[in-house]
């Protein structure tokens, strides 16, 4: 069992029923394959830093899940044929990645303890 | 790439031993200290997510700011070479800007 992460953009012109169809479709794959959902989420709409499959814009949305490979070899296959996704990218999770957001977590709380407004924190994390 | 932006070693030009000057003012060469902003912070990781710390390394160009102009470490460098690679193969960030 791996952690893995994968990011996936969706065509900018869904509405917001048909793209949440699209990431339940996909979160299915997962629990299909029995993997574990650690993080679903919706990063919403934003702009492209380049144009993709003529798109400016995409939807973002970004999972991070424990299973097999056979999961992320499915998960992928379905993401490359969907016509919706126009742009995915599967990575595995670095286990350095863990240790480093328990090390974010505590600055933020040290911050918050000398009592630095809100705003501020956000900048500086 | 075109000849125009060749940009050289950005170095400081020519020593400048003062033998003539008999030395007794010194000259100041003012050097600032560069340090690896993540050695300081103790990060071990750099997430390829974070698009606004990455954003940090890439002027308006597009292109990753060398280790010898920004000062990060060899180490931390690598992994931020890395993490740009992602986020620009999500689209996060450019290839190139013009």
């Amino acid at each position: 069992m791996t952690e893995y992460e994968i990011i996936f953009i969706l065509q900018p012109n869904l509405s917001e029923e048909e793209a949440e169809a699209v990431i339940k479709s996909f979160e299915q794959v997962l629990t299909d394959q029995k993997a574990t959902l650690v993080k679903s989420e919706r990063w919403g709409k934003k702009r492209l830093a380049y144009r993709v499959r003529r798109f400016w814009e995409g939807y973002y949305v970004f999972f991070e899940y424990v299973a097999q490979n056979a999961a992320l070899v499915e998960l992928e296959r379905r993401l490359r044929i969907h016509d919706h996704v126009i742009k995915y990218l599967s990575v595995k999770k670095d286990p350095r990645a863990a240790a480093e957001e328990e090390r974010r977590a505590a600055r933020l709380a040290r911050m918050q303890r000398s009592g630095l407004p809100a705003q501020e924190m956000e900048e500086q994390a | 790439m075109r000849g125009g932006d060749r940009g050289g070693r950005g170095g400081r030009s020519g020593g400048g031993s003062s033998r003539k000057g008999g030395g007794f003012k010194k000259k100041f060469v003012f050097k600032r200290r560069r340090f690896c902003k993540f050695c300081d912070e103790k990060v071990e990781y750099i997430d390829w997510k974070d698009v606004r710390l990455l954003q940090g390394f890439i002027p308006e160009r597009g292109k990753i700011i060398p280790r010898r102009v920004s000062g990060t470490c060899a180490m931390h460098q690598r992994g931020l070479m890395s993490a740009i690679k992602r986020a620009r193969n999500i689209a996060l960030l450019p290839f190139t800007a013009d």
